[in-house]
Parts: C-alpha cells; structure tokens; sequence
C-alpha cells in the first residue's frame, strides 16, 4: 500500500472526526437552544438533530466502506490475479475453474465472509463478472450495470457505493434464517488501477445492509413513530419500515412480501389518486426541506418531517415522527432524540477511530473490525436503552461541554449557565477534590479509572442542595482530543429507601438485647450496639479509636488473635468462643464471642455478637459447689454414723456385760425372777446392738466403704449355712424349711460374705412374717444373652404385702407399719441391705406379694462377677507379653 | 494363775470387765490408756494383754506395736477390743501386732476361749525358745 492513500486515510478519519465531535455540539445546540423556545421551534429541532445525525452517519460510513474497497483493490496479489483474469476466455466454464477464481476467492474470503460482507465480484470494463463468491453467476453481465451510471463513474477511477437494490441471488434473511429472494443488497465497487494507472477492472464487494447501513437508520427511529428511511426517485422504499405491520393490516403490502422494495411511499388518502408523500416527492426533485405542520404519511397518519436528497448514494432520506406524537410528550421525545444523537455520534466516532488504526494486514483489519462494530454496537444499544438520563459532556480537563435537557432539569442549571465551566460545579465539596484527583491521575497515565463503572455519589443542585446519582462514564475521542460523556440518574428516591432501610436496620442494632459489634482488621472497633457497651460498662462513644484486643484480658488475647486472623484474610466465621473481657471498672466479664466476616466498601470487617455469660458461668459454678456439698455432707454423715455406732458400742457393752454379771450372780443365788428380768435387758440390748450394726452397714455403704472381696465359693456350703440358721428359726414359728440346689449350680464367683448376708436376712424376713407355713429356697442357673447368672428364689406362705408397701419394701426403716414392728421385731433394715447388696453385686432383686398369699424375692447375681473376669483377663494380657 | 493386762479408758467397762475375769480365776493388772499399758506390761509381764484401741495419749494400735517392739514384751499375746466393726480397723490391729481382735459388747464367752487359746499357744511358744 502507498503511503500516499494512507495519508488520504489519516486525512479522512481525522476529518471524520472532527466532523463528528462538532456535530455532537451542533446537534446537542441545536437541541438545547431550542429547549426554551416555542414548542414547533423544539419539534423542528429535535427532528432535524435526528436527520442530520444519521445523514451525516449514513455518509461517514458510505466513507468508509470506499475505503476500504479501495484499498483492497490497490493490494498487488489482487491486481496480478485480476490480470490472470482478464487474460482467461469470458466462458463461465473456464472462468470459474481457473486457478485464478481460486487464489481470488481465497485472497477476499476473510472480507465476504463476514458479517458485513456476502460475496465479491471482478468484473470487467465490458461488465462481465470475471470472478465471483458464487459460481452461478461468473461470466454473465453483472447487476451493477442496472443501476444507471454506477459502473461508469467507477470505470473512470471514482469509488461508489450503490444504493439498496433486491438481490439477483437468494440470500439469508438472519432474521428468519432463511434464504430469500429481493432480499436488498448493496455493493461498494472500487477500480482496479493497472500499471499504466488505468483502471483495467472493478471491485465490488457486496453489502450487507441489514448489519451496515439499517442500523444507523434504525437509530433514527425515535419515541413510539419516529422513523427514518431511504427511498429511490420512484419513491420506492429502500429500507425497513417499522409501520409494515400496519401496512400489511391496511392490505397496501402483501402479507409475503416482506422486502422493503413493495412498498411505494404514497399518501394513503381516502379518494383520489394515490401520490407520493410530500417529503419523498420534494426529495427527489432535489428540494430539502421540512414540515412541523403535519402532511399525510404513507402510514395512513399524519406526520412531521424533514427530508433531503444524498446525491452520494443517489437516495432520498426522511426522519418523521407522528404529529400527535411530536406534541404530545415533548419531554419523551427530547430524551429520545437526545439519545439518538449521542449514540449515532460516537458509534461514528468509534468507526473513524478504527481506521485511524488500520495496518497494512487487510484481513485482519476486516476481522478486527467486524469484532469492534459488535463491540460497540452492544455498547451503543446498551446506551441508547438509557437515554432517558441526563447527560453532560466534559473535556479531559474537567470544563462542561455538553449538558442536556434532562442534566438541566436534573441540576437546576440552564445550558448556557454550565457550558465552559469546571464540572466541580456540580459536586460537593469532598467529591469535587476527588475529582481533582482523578483528572490529575488521568492527564498522567492516560487511565480513567472511573469508565464503565457505574457508582453512587453525591451531587451538588443549583440551589447548594444535595442529592444521590448514579453515575456512568464514557470515554470519547481520539489522539489528544479526549471527552468525557456522563449519564446520569437521579436515584435520592433509592436512596430515600436504603436510607429507611439503614434507619430500620439500625434501629434494630440500637435495640438489639444481644451485644453486636464490628471490627476493622487492625482490630479497631468501627461500630458497637449500647447492649455490647452496657457489657463491659462504658458508653458507646468510648470505644471510639480503641482496640477490641486492648479490651481482651491479656491470657486471652492470643487466643483471640488465633481465631480472627485467618477470618481476616480468608472470611468466614468464628465461634462460639468464650473469653474474658476486662471491664473499664470491676471485675473482667465472662463473654461468648460468634462472629463472620463481612466486606464493606472493599474492606473487611467482622462483625460478632457479644453475649455475657457470667452469670451463666456462676450458676454452673454454685451447682458444681452444691453438689460438691452434698457429697461431702453425705460422706460426713456416713462418718458420723460410724463414729456414733462406736460411742454407742462403747456404754452398750457395759449395759450387757454388767447384765450378764448380775444374771451369773442372780443364777448362783437362785434369784429366778431377776434372772428373767436381766435377761429382758440383755435382750433389749441385743436388739439396739443389731440395730446399731445394720445402721453402719449402710452407712459404710452409702460411704462408699464397702469393697467386694471377690472369690470363688462353692454354692453347697451357701446351702449348709442356711440350712443350719433354718433349724435355729424353724423351731420358733412351726416353719418348714425346703432348699433345693440344682445339679448345674456348683460354684459362683463373687463376695461370699454378701451373698450369705444377703440370704440370711431374705430368709429370716420370710421366717419373721410367717407362721406355720412354708419357706422355700431354690438355687439355679440362667443364661440370658452372654451372662450367666446364679438365681436364689426365696417363697414363703406369709402374711404378704399390699401394694403400698411392696413399694416402699426397699426404703430403710419401713416395715409395713408400726404395729408389725411391734409384733414382728426386727429393725426394718434387713431389706435395705439386701437391695444395697444386691446392687453392689450388680445384680438384680424382683419381689411379688399378695397379702395373705405369701411372698416372693428373687435375686439374680451374676455366676461370674465382672471385676473378676476383667481382671483375670489382663492378668492374660499381661502374661502373654511375658511369654 | 494367769495375769491378764487389761487396758481400758472407760471406767465402768474397765470394772465389769476386769470382775468378770477375776471371777473366773484370772488376776487381772489394769492400765488405764496406752503409755500405762506399755509401762505394766513391762513391769508386770502378764501372760496376756486385751487392748482397748480407742485410748488417750497412746492408742491401742501404737502401744500394741511398742509393746511387740520391746523383746521383754514381744512375746505376750495382745487381744484388741474395741467398738470399731470396720474391717479395716480389725486389719490396722492385726497389723499392729496384736495376735486376734474382738468387738464390743463383749461376747465374754467367745473371749475367754480367744484368750485360752492363745494362753496355751503362748505357752508353747515359750517353750519353744
């Protein structure tokens, strides 16, 4: 490529440029000047700022598009492939299986196979088309020549781009993904210069216009009816209506024609003949113009309108807007029509930026640029969806270039008021330093840290007042000619909502019974609630600037540190932890800490609820200490009942000896009523000795004193010992006695001593309650699950029990009532240890009574006792190792 | 006749005891706590001793073991008594040298047979060195 037509290209995009930049204020001023004047003033200009937007946009890109055919067909590949053409017989056969059809299509292929292209052609001085993306239509007259001119201009080495015509070829309509006839087609066609510098044949690649030009039209379709079209000197449609529908409802299109080119622009009157509105018919006989009146339309509405003829493109063009429209909600439309303008002018801006960039790789400058208009396309549509707020423009040195209708309203300003001035203007104080910042940051890095980031802040009203926006910035311009365009929002009725929000959830945190507080990751507190302040008895304004660890006892404080450092820097919670904190006056309090982080404005922070539990803690403490008591009062008491058997023993065994004594000596004189009398004594004291030892049984036990000596013991001589206490106690009530020992039922191992204590006293109980009766004892073996047991059954045919007192059999003490101790003797605590044994032996005692049908205990000991086994099993253990 | 040491702090059980025994032929010597007992069984070489445990200055536990410590002594059958019916009582006694131990009451007969039992072992013993 020659430097010269990169100059031209530099020349041209810097012109575009500046074209575009001083149509954005001419458009902006046109708009804004108009904003105080009479209503059909604002309607012509806000119409007239569309139309002009999108002419001047329709003609930058037909700019464009020359370009770059242009510098295609000065690439060299592409001329010596187009001399190897030439050169080849004009028979569609030879043509499009020459090697040269192949190297073309594969040179262009990156180019007509994007998303603005769909096919190329070659085509000769004499019109035929050499070569071609499709093979069907190689060798024959291409359709270039049926626009009147066209080819003619090209051929004398000036670039064109045609206007929408219906396609020769079935193409796909992406928006029904189908392929289509008349579907409208466009070509850019460039000449092909050779070496004498004249033009031996012509480029043409073929335009898509419903990625192209269609959507710089459709950016002229403002409010509910605004639209902006193209149209031939037949006043045909040459781009898409947005009223088709109504059209195609009216029967003026056929329901399957859907291309634009069936629709004649005609005013649709009642009677008469049809004829061409009046925009399209000034047009074509060359007169712009405009109409805020109102004329028919060719929508069956009336309209407002301006119109012009593009001779470049040989079209006409009309931006119209309903006439009920354009007075009925001017506000709608001038942020509509301000939306339009902004968008269309910096998507231009983007464009020219792009080519100012190109490289000589013409590929990849078709590929990047497909990409970028994708890009920005979004990125425009995505602002022309927020059109409705207001917008103000400033330079990179901070001075309002722009402010439109809606920043007004918004900031109390007029126009002419801001323009020029530093947009610190518009911000309080703190913000407005900031921005100093960002300006100065900006001018020397080239980095505007604030683009495409939406964010809240303050905004300071005409009237000194201030109030919530949200703000997105945009970043326009090229080289050293950088804009600033900000859209803003009014968002204090938001913010009005988190403020009460805010409010509630403060509330909530004021109230709050538990202790909440918030700290920064220096461990400075950065908020606490008056519950958590009343915890360590200060006042919520004396944490400030101090530290939650400084609060913290020091045994504590590592602790604590332990558990908030990793939440500090991966987040995450902590707890429950409980730890003292020292009190600004008395004694450090118990409390319990759950915490989690939280990010707030970028920082991290931890938030904890703070319960006190001393109290708690002290409750536990005095339960503790009570039982503690208990104990050891029950231990002292065991102690003293043992310390008292002996100082009872003590005088008992005077009584009794001396008794004994004077019994000897009253028996040697003869003395037989005083024999009988002492022994009365005797006896008396015998029963208070008996009672003093049964109390100190269970004294020791309760004492915790009695330990199991455990052996082995045969059950047979168990037997004998009973057997020979039968005798004694048969004699006395007429009782018969039966024991029976079964065959299995050899030998236990457990306490002897016990289990002999504990059937002497089940049987002396059975003898004391019955008289001339029957008292069976029967010894067996039983398996349940893996023990064995050893079960003693004692029957008796006695006076029984009632219900009542079969409860309470157990308790020490209670014999069935008073008159039975009276009448039967004995201290009413024989059965207490029985019970007591029994359950040191862990084994089991079950009772049944009836009154009057006798009673009967069973008590099951295990045949093995289990300290016995577990001992005998480590002595194993132990042995093993020594083997 | 054989010379019964019997030690015991309370007055009344000291003078039925001590009455009983004379009356069945034994001369009874008495000592009144631990130390006394330590000095009669020195000076008065009984042929045995019944030691109260629960006593003033010395107890029964230590003057048993002094009295077993002393060669002149060691040899002298002791039979504790005492109101204490917890084994391990019974146990510290045998551990302080005394040969048997009975609880209070006494059961004066199951005594007299303990105390000739060991007389006659006594007498063996004696013998025997």
């Amino acid at each position: 490529m020659d430097t010269a037509s990169e100059k031209a290209n530099r020349l041209l995009v810097g012109l575009v440029v500046f074209v575009l930049v001083g149509f954005l204020l001419l458009g902006g001023h046109l708009f804004l000047s108009s904003y105080q004047q009479s209503q059909n003033d604002e309607v012509q200009s806000s119409i007239q700022a569309v139309f002009q937007t999108v002419r001047k946009a329709v003609l930058t890109w037909r700019e464009q598009e020359i370009s770059n055919a242009t510098l295609w067909a000065g690439q060299v590949g592409l001329v010596n492939i187009t001399r190897d053409l030439l050169a080849l017989e004009r028979s569609a056969d030879v043509l499009s299986r020459s090697d040269a059809q192949q190297r073309i299509r594969n040179l262009l292929k990156p180019v007509y196979e994007s998303n603005f292209y769909n096919g190329f052609f070659i085509i000769s001085p004499d019109g035929t088309s050499l070569a071609s993306s499709r093979d069907s239509n190689i060798g024959s007259r291409n359709l270039i020549l049926d626009l009147p001119g066209v080819f003619e201009t090209v051929l004398r080495g000036v670039p064109q781009v045609t206007r929408p015509q219906p396609s020769d070829v079935l193409l796909l309509d992406t928006a029904v993904m189908r392929y289509r006839e008349s579907m409208p087609t466009m070509f850019v066609a460039a000449p092909i210069i050779g070496q004498e510098n004249e033009v031996i044949a012509v480029l043409t690649f073929r335009i898509r216009p419903e990625t192209t030009l269609y959507p710089i039209l459709e950016q002229g379709r403002i409010g509910e009816s605004g639209e902006t079209y193209l149209f031939d000197e037949q006043g045909t449609l040459l781009s898409k209506s947005r009223f088709a529908p109504v059209l195609k409802h009216k029967g003026v299109l056929d329901r399957d024609r859907l291309s634009p080119f069936h629709v004649k622009l005609e005013q649709q009157a009642s009677v008469g003949e049809p004829q061409l509105t009046r925009a399209v018919s000034e047009a074509i006989h060359g007169h712009g113009g405009f109409d805020i009146r109102g004329y028919p339309g060719y929508h069956f509405q009336k309209v407002v309108g301006v119109w012009n003829w593009l001779d470049q493109l040989g079209v006409g063009l009309v931006t119209e807007l309903n006439l009920s429209e354009a007075y009925s909600n001017l506000n709608q439309i001038r942020t509509a029509v301000w939306g339009a303008v902004a968008t269309l002018s910096l998507m231009l801006v983007s464009l020219g930026l792009f080519f100012a960039n190109h490289s000589a790789q013409l590929s990849r400058l078709v590929m990047d640029r497909t990409y970028e208009l994708e890009k920005q396309r979004a990125h425009f549509q995505a602002i022309v969806d927020g059109a409705f707020d207001a917008i103000v423009t400033i330079t990179d040195d901070g001075l309002i270039q722009s402010f439109n209708p809606a920043a007004c309203k918004l900031f109390g300003y007029e126009q002419q008021d801001v323009v020029g001035r530093n947009v610190r203007l518009l911000m309080p104080d703190n913000i407005a330093h900031a921005h100093d910042g960002y300006i100065t940051h900006y001018r020397e890095t080239g980095q505007a840290r604030l683009i495409g980031k939406a964010r809240e802040l303050e905004a300071r009203h005409k009237d000194g007042s201030l109030f919530w926006i949200e703000l997105s910035l945009t970043e326009v311009g090229e080289d050293d000619q950088h804009r600033f365009v900000g859209f803003i929002r009014d968002i204090s009725d938001r913010k009005q909502l988190q403020k009460e929000d805010d409010a509630y959830n403060r509330t909530l945190f004021e109230q709050s019974p538990v202790g909440l507080m918030l700290i920064s990751a220096d461990g400075q507190f950065s908020d606490v609630n008056p519950a958590f302040a009343r915890i360590v008895d200060r006042t919520v304004e004396a944490f400030e600037n101090s530290s939650f660890l400084d609060l913290v006892i020091p045994d504590h404080s590592e602790i604590l540190q332990q558990c908030l450092e990793p939440i500090f820097k991966n987040g995450g919670s902590y707890g429950p932890l409980e730890i003292e904190l020292q009190c600004d006056h008395g004694e450090p309090v118990l409390v319990r800490l759950v915490g989690r982080a939280l990010m707030r404005q970028g920082e991290r922070f931890i938030w904890s609820a703070v319960e006190d539990v001393s109290e708690q803690r002290a409750y536990e403490v005095a339960l503790t200490e009570a039982r503690d008591h208990a104990e050891q009062a029950s231990r002292a008491k065991s102690q003293f009942l043992a310390n008292m058997s002996h100082e009872l023993r003590t005088p008992l065994n005077a009584v009794i000896g001396y008794a004994e004594m004077l019994q000897e000596d009253a028996g040697d004189q003869g003395s037989v009523e005083v024999v009988s009398d002492l022994q009365r004594i005797i006896d008396s004291a015998r029963h208070l000795l008996e009672l003093i030892n049964e109390i100190l049984d269970i004294s020791k036990i309760e004492a915790g004193r009695q330990e199991l000596l455990i052996e082995p013991f045969g059950l047979a001589g168990l037997v004998d010992t009973i057997h020979a206490l039968t005798v004694t106690l048969g004699s006395e009530k007429n009782n018969r006695f039966k024991i029976t020992l079964a065959d299995d039922a050899r030998e236990m191992i457990g306490d002897e001593q016990r289990v002999r204590q504990i059937l002497i006293n089940l049987v002396s109980n059975a003898a004391k309650f019955t008289e001339n009766g029957e008292i069976v004892l029967e010894i067996s073996l039983y398996r349940r699950d893996v023990t064995e047991w050893v079960v003693f059954e004692i029957t008796d045919t006695g006076i029984g029990m009632t219900r009542e007192q079969l409860a309470r059999v157990f308790d020490p003490f209670t014999q069935a009532d008073e008159s039975t101790t009276r009448k039967y003797g004995g201290t009413g605590l024989g059965l207490t240890i029985v019970k007591q044994y029994v359950d040191l032996m862990d084994g089991e005692l079950d009772v049944h009574s009836e009154p009057g049908n006798g009673t009967s205990f069973t008590v099951s000991l295990p045949l093995v006792h289990p300290s016995y086994r577990s001992a005998k099993a480590s002595e194993g253990e132990h042995g093993d190792r020594v083997a | 006749m054989r010379k019964i040491l019997l030690v015991e702090d309370n007055e009344a059980n000291r003078d039925m005891l001590s009455r009983r025994l004379a009356k069945r032929g034994y001369q009874v010597v008495m000592a009144v706590d631990g130390l006394e007992a330590i000095k009669q069984a020195v000076e008065e070489g009984p042929d045995l001793i019944l030691m109260d445990l629960s006593l003033p200055n010395v107890d029964g536990f230590e003057a048993s073991q002094r009295i077993r410590a002393m060669a002149s002594t060691a040899h002298i059958p002791v039979i504790a008594l005492s109101a204490h019916v917890l084994s391990f009582n019974h146990q510290m006694a045998l551990d302080a040298g005394c040969n048997d131990y009975e609880t209070k009451p006494i059961d004066l007969k199951r005594l007299i047979l303990k105390m000739e039992t060991l007389l006659s072992y006594g007498n063996i013993e004696v013998v025997s060195q």
